[in-house]
């Protein structure tokens, strides 16, 4: 059986996975911007 | 013509969504406030989900699957583009755009921009206004095409006449609740869409064997839709994802979008609505690639790749569930259509209508004003659709990228580094993100460079350059 290429890996499901625990981890750690 | 139980299921989703708009319609409208931002009320879930509905298309159904059949994995180099323009998007620009915008008490963009850099005179609201009604009319119309072809495909009426009524349904629930009915019903669409390509793609996936036994029989077909640049190397290949890489960014200046900031409830929501953001971007542009590959396993042959979706729908669903995934489509396509729709009409009876004024319109008669242009604009996007013009077509296509290189970096400047923008800054950075996007994808340079890049690249030049050449004119906003 073919090796799946890196790319696939890549654009699938690493880039996808790594953007959502970035943006959970950057919800968290930024202040919001004061409210009025 | 499809099985009776698919036209069921459909029309019972499309009374769901009519009772809802008139429902988000019962609360009393208390003037402009009121009718296009709905008193700014919105939680995170329907700030959410209208924000990322209205912002995909019928095109991650329709366009994006026909891509991925013939382009394969490369397209998904959108997605680093879609992290760059939700994170300014949620992180960093809407609770700015949202604080502000209540401070001043904005009610779209274009209003926004003008109460910050442009008190005394219209100039910035003239040129925005226009800007976005000249795009936003084609797009709307190709939205109404799109929700033709598929209600005719699925019910056997003729073209015309589905078309017109899709206007005229979508038309009718945002007349009664403005805003608010555009909000609700996006928030049932959204979440609809959401559940249909979060599925489907992994039912696909796990059919065929799992993930490495789908990919690996997808590279025995044609190696290039596993790689990275559809078959390009070198200097094409690097075109190719940062082409892709910046109509992801093209987002950040989307004024339906940003939209949806100036309406959020307060920044918690916006912070919330980030995660949820980002998973729907992955969620819709990895389905959608996954539906299209999976499509030259199972239709090679298929006439028009971009009618994958609803084929293999009709052909591997059970009749039910693909009456529910049908009216996944059209729900992304009337998202879209009815959130245009409501910045268009803001744009020409709030914006330019009061630009001939003196003293704003009175309350009541501005929500009048809003329903008859609603009601107007609704008749041209339907004559435009049945003209069925190839510029039309070739308008939308840029729409996009015209949108976010005229407002994007506008947007982003005015809120990052305000002291280095002023009026004519700002007027020159809208026309000529405009005119370079338009100039360079007519020349037919975007299959070298997505044109919304040297777009974009042209407005930052014209705001700061402008700005400074004339800071002696005109200054810099105050500090908010």
């Amino acid at each position: 059986m073919e090796r799946v290429p890196f790319v696939v890996h890549l654009l699938y499901w690493i880039v996808p996975l790594v953007s959502v625990i970035n943006a959970i981890i950057m919800a968290k750690t930024i202040p919001e911007e004061s409210d009025i | 013509m499809m099985k009776i139980e698919i036209i069921i299921v459909l029309f019972i989703y499309l009374a769901i969504v009519f009772v809802t708009g008139l429902l988000a319609g019962r609360k009393e409208i208390k003037g402009e406030e009121g009718f296009y931002t709905g008193d700014r009320e919105f939680g995170f879930w329907s700030t959410t989900m209208s924000a990322c509905a209205t912002d995909s298309s019928g095109w991650v159904f329709i366009g994006a699957c026909g891509w991925a059949f013939v382009a394969g994995a490369s397209v998904l180099w959108m997605i680093p583009g879609f992290i760059v323009g939700y994170g300014l998007n949620w992180f960093l620009l809407g609770p700015k755009l949202r604080r502000q915008g209540k401070k001043i008490g904005a009610l779209s963009v274009i209003d926004f921009l003008s109460k910050r850099l442009d008190k005394k005179s219209n100039t910035i609201r003239i040129v925005g206004s226009i800007i976005t009604t000249l795009f936003f009319i084609p797009y709307m119309a190709s939205q109404l095409t799109a929700a033709g072809k598929t209600i005719s495909t699925v019910v056997g009426w003729s073209y015309n006449t589905c078309l017109i009524s899709s206007a005229i349904f979508v038309v009718a629930y945002c007349f009664v609740g403005g805003y608010r009915s555009v909000i609700w019903t996006d928030t049932v669409q959204g979440t609809l869409m959401l559940t249909v390509l979060g599925l489907f793609p992994i039912y696909l996936v796990v059919s065929e064997g799992g993930f490495t036994d789908f990919f690996t029989q997808i590279a025995t077909i044609d190696p290039i839709l596993v790689s990275p640049g559809a078959g390009a190397t070198g200097s094409a290949l690097l075109g190719i994802v940062i082409g892709y890489l910046f109509y992801g960014a093209a987002t950040i200046g989307q004024p339906h979008i940003l939209q949806r900031f100036l309406s959020a409830r307060d920044n918690k929501t916006l912070r919330q609505g980030s995660i949820v953001a980002t998973i729907w971007f992955n969620v819709m542009m990895v389905g959608s690639n996954i539906v299209g590959l999976a499509g030259r396993l199972r239709m090679p042959n298929i006439e028009d790749p971009e009618f994958i979706f609803p084929a293999m729908v009709e052909a591997y669903f059970h009749p039910v569930l693909a009456g529910v995934v049908v009216g996944g489509i059209f729900a992304a396509i009337q998202s879209t259509y009815s959130s245009q729709l409501l910045v268009a009409v803001q744009a020409i009876a709030s914006d330019l209508v009061n630009c001939f004024r003196k003293e704003p319109i009175a309350e009541e008669k501005a929500v009048k004003l809003g329903r008859v242009t609603m009601a107007l604009l609704g008749i041209m996007s339907i004559l435009l659709a049945l003209a069925n013009i190839d510029t039309v077509f070739l308008l939308v296509v840029y729409a996009w990228s015209v949108l976010g290189a005229a407002f994007g970096p506008l947007i982003m400047v005015l809120l990052l580094w305000p002291q280095r923008v002023n009026k004519w800054g700002a007027v020159a950075g809208m026309i000529s993100g405009a005119v370079v996007t338009s100039a360079w994808y007519s020349a037919g340079l975007g299959k070298i460079v997505f044109e919304t890049c040297p777009g974009m690249l042209a407005s930052f030049i014209a705001i700061f350059s402008i700005s400074y050449f004339t800071r002696n004119i005109d200054q810099a906003p105050s500090k908010i």
